[in-house]
């Protein structure tokens, strides 16, 4: 069986003597060349954190105008692809009741000029229109203006007619 | 080192290269996405209008459809395989196609491109 000679008494060991430092003189010294290097250091961090602000501001630009973007085409889809009788800037197209279907791209004129103020959570619709294949518009709904706006159009009929629906779309 | 002049250590050219690297970090484009969607969905309107046009199609008025659609944009529509262009060709483009059948039963095939400004 080993034993230990000196089991846990390191610590009752004594302190050699301080060994006499060259330098006599205390404090900090602070040097030309680490003065430089350390404005240097913080010159760097403030442009990285300056750059870092840059880019969170045109990110959440970015994100916002996306937002909208998608919130507008898919609003303008749903226009031209599904039927409400309610709100009828969520569809508006014709429905065939012999078929039982929808017909994309067919708008019913009628149900369109009934639209009424539609908003969700941070966007609204602003104004709908149709301009035909001559270049007359037709107004079917005006809401209130907004100071962020994206207007996008989609080719359908209207009563028969072929044209561009334009759908603006704003941020709250 | 004797010789005068300006040295780099090796740490130096490295914390560098990776603030020049951090600086120059791209945004992620989003919009473009969705550009490039909507004009999918407006070829994807005007083909099925000229489906349901169906055997009384042809290319000129076709051609007039795309350029009311699409103003300021070239592109090409092919019909049954007769290929029409409209204004000037370019790289990037994009294209849809639908399948059809007419009254008197007979297959058409249109394919529209749109290529980018």
């Amino acid at each position: 069986m080993n034993t230990i000679d000196k089991p846990f008494l390191f610590f009752l060991k004594k302190e050699k003597p301080c060994e006499k430092k060259k330098n006599s003189e205390k404090g900090f010294i602070f040097s030309i060349d680490l003065t430089v290097s350390f404005i240097a250091m913080l010159l760097m961090v403030l442009l990285i954190l300056m750059h870092a602000g840059v880019l969170k501001d045109q990110q959440v630009e970015s994100i916002n105008k996306f937002d909208l973007q998608r919130n507008a085409i898919f609003l303008a889809d749903s226009l031209v692809k599904n039927n409400d009788a309610v709100q009828p800037l969520l569809g508006s197209a014709l429905f065939d009741a012999e078929k039982h279907r929808v017909l994309s791209n067919n708008l019913d004129g009628f149900l369109l000029s009934r639209a009424a103020q539609f908003e969700k959570d941070n966007f609204f619709v602003s104004r709908v229109s149709f301009k035909n294949e001559f270049g007359i518009e037709q107004v079917f709904f005006k809401g209130t203006a907004g100071s962020n706006c994206l207007a996008l159009d989609r080719v359908v009929l209207l009563n028969g007619a072929k044209g561009l629906l334009a759908v603006t779309v704003c941020e709250k | 080192m004797g010789k005068k002049g300006f040295y780099l250590s090796a740490e130096a050219i490295l914390s560098m290269a990776l603030l020049v690297s951090l600086l120059a970090f791209p945004l992620p484009q989003q919009s473009s996405y969705l550009n490039d969607l909507h004009v999918f969905k407006k070829e994807n309107d005007l083909l099925l209008l000229w489906q349901q046009q169906g055997s009384t199609l042809s290319t000129e008025q076709m051609q007039g459809d795309f350029r009311f659609a699409f103003p300021g944009l070239s592109g090409k529509i092919v019909l049954d395989g007769i290929e029409k262009p409209v204004g000037a060709g370019q790289n990037e483009s994009i294209a849809s196609e639908i399948v059809f059948f007419d009254g008197l039963m007979q297959r058409h095939e249109i394919k529209l491109v749109v290529f980018k400004s």
